[in-house]
């Protein structure tokens, strides 16, 4: 009885401790926590630049953009989520311990979607409001963006602990990651689209909540088995 | 069952289509081809590389003794 | 050797590289053979002997080689991830080896999908590329394939690149039903009025027959060349053995 009362207790702990201790290392990392932020901006900037500053052209294509640049920018810092803790062995001492690693890794996810996905997703509607997107469509864009970077974020750790004991995953984690981003990126502008053309924009956005439930069930089992090949070699 | 074509070069035209159909074979049986030239290559460069490090580094295999 | 073991022996002995090298240069010859004798038929039938569809004409003919590699690029790709699981689960080292194979094998299937399916849309379509569902599906297989490869190519150390790749591939036996599922309803959404496939409902029993005939032949070919790539693998991951350097020496 004991017991159990002790590992419900632990379980939550593993989960916001290491949250936090991302959460820590992300403020200490101050530079590479804001470049994502300053990346969206910049590319998003380079959309009209290349194809035209038509406020009729931008709007049409709006949702698609910030999708993809929302992705770019997310795939820019996945693989910092174990990098520190792998360099420093604190990554290690994670394997030894008899818990489940599954919560201390979706805490670290957790702490990446903080970091990462909420900022740029409370940048989107600056860049909404300059690439005209209409506004009926700024509450689907700014749920389904919410939800989705959560999504990329799961996907991501999973490429992340793949390459993590490469050092140069930096170029290979994209390869890998990519193919499994394009589904979230249909439903995303799908959601974006639906409320534009006024249509029911709820449907895409449960399925993009559809997908993020089951990631968040079997990412951080993938990423334990990963990690946990990676240190046994 | 019976040929559709008149003669050869009624077969390689393939009235106007002849040109897709004769590139997509061309391109599918080098595909194939090379799929089985490549891992028997590969076979043949290891088993090569095998053989030098073996004279060089031990003595010829005895009769006795398997794993 | 009791029968009551002999049935299961199969079993541990498949698990074995030697075991398997050695079956499988038996079979080589065989399967050489039957490989040639069945694409060599179902291409002269289908090439010269099948009628020509109503509406594609000849042009139709492609269909002998694409829909045989379609076929075998998505099943590879869950050979690949059955044979990864096997080797996680059990810790197999011949299903890694199989895994490894089967990779290279899929990705060149897709591309050969992906390839005869442009030739194929131009004279249908008008088009070499349409980003139709099936074609974009495609592409993106062919991606996960490249993923595999890439990861398996990254690591020096062969048992963790092996269990980083199986990984990789279940994950992704995961995605392809929701990719599949989400480019399906993505094309329905934005699907232009103006494209439309014209294939027959059904197919004729003479257009059918050598389609069969090259689909198995697809078949042991796949199995041929699995058998060649992991013959290789072995022989690459074990060649310090002495058993691998008796079958090189030539002494049995």
């Amino acid at each position: 009885m004991g017991d159990i009362v002790q590992a419900s207790v632990r379980v939550p702990n593993g989960f916001f401790a290491h949250a936090k201790h991302d959460l820590l290392l992300a403020r200490r990392h101050l530079g590479d926590t804001l470049a994502p932020a300053l990346f969206f901006v910049m590319a998003c900037t380079l959309v009209p630049l290349g194809l035209s500053p038509d406020a009729q052209r931008l709007s049409e294509i709006a949702s698609g953009i910030l999708w993809i640049m929302i992705l770019l920018a997310t795939l820019l810092s996945v693989e910092k989520i174990f990098m520190l803790d792998y360099e420093d062995g604190s990554l290690e001492q994670l394997l030894i311990a008899p818990q489940m690693i599954s919560i201390p890794i979706l805490g670290k996810i957790f702490a990446h979607w903080l970091v990462i996905g909420l900022p740029l997703t409370l940048l989107s509607p600056l860049l909404g409001v300059m690439l005209s997107l209409p506004t009926v469509a700024f509450l689907p864009m700014i749920l389904s963006l919410a939800l989705g970077s959560a999504y990329l974020s799961l996907i991501g750790a999973v490429g992340a602990a793949l390459t993590v004991s490469l050092g140069r995953g930096g170029l290979l984690l994209p390869l890998l990651v990519i193919p499994f981003y394009m589904p979230i990126v249909i439903f995303g502008t799908a959601t974006v689209n639906a409320a534009v053309a006024g249509q029911f924009w709820l449907a895409p956005l449960a399925i993009i909540g559809a997908m993020l439930c089951g990631a968040m069930a079997l990412c951080p089992l993938a990423v334990s088995a990963t990690l946990r090949a990676m240190s046994n070699a | 069952m019976q040929i559709q074509f008149e003669n050869v070069s009624d077969f390689l035209t393939m009235s106007g289509h002849g040109i897709y159909v004769w590139i997509a074979v061309f391109f599918s049986l080098t595909m194939l081809i090379a799929l089985i030239l490549f891992p028997l290559y590969v076979h043949a460069k290891v088993s090569k590389e095998a053989r030098i490090d073996q004279h060089k580094t031990t003595a010829p295999l005895g009769g006795e003794g398997s794993v | 050797m009791t029968e009551s073991r002999g049935n299961w022996q199969w079993l541990y002995r498949l698990g074995s590289p030697r075991w398997f090298y050695d079956i499988s240069g038996r079979w080589l010859p065989w399967l050489s053979a039957l490989t040639f004798f069945l694409l060599m038929t179902g291409l002269v039938w289908g090439l010269a002997f099948a009628p020509p569809d109503a509406r594609q004409g000849n042009s139709f003919r492609i269909i002998y080689l694409h829909v045989p590699a379609s076929f075998l690029a998505l099943a590879g790709y869950y050979i690949m991830a059955v044979a990864g699981a096997a080797g996680l689960v059990w810790r197999v080292k011949m299903a890694f080896i199989i895994m490894k194979s089967a990779a290279p094998i899929g990705a060149v299937m897709t591309l050969i999908a992906l390839f005869t399916g442009a030739i194929w849309g131009k004279p249908t379509w008008g088009a070499f590329w349409v980003w139709d569902a099936r074609v974009t599906s495609m592409l993106i297989l062919l991606f996960l394939y490249i993923g595999v490869l890439a990861l398996q190519r990254a690591f020096h150390n062969g048992d963790v690149g092996y269990k980083a790749s199986a990984i990789l591939a279940l994950v992704g036996t995961v995605n392809i039903p929701i990719i599949y599922k989400s480019v399906d309803w993505w094309y329905t959404l934005h699907q232009p009025a103006t494209l439309k496939l014209t294939s027959a409902p059904s197919m004729h029993i003479d257009m059918l027959q050598p389609l069969l005939v090259m689909i198995g032949g697809f078949y042991v070919f796949y199995v041929l060349v699995l058998c060649l790539f992991a013959r290789a693998e072995i022989v690459c991951q074990e060649r310090s053995t002495v058993w691998v350097r008796r079958r090189l020496e030539g002494t049995p």
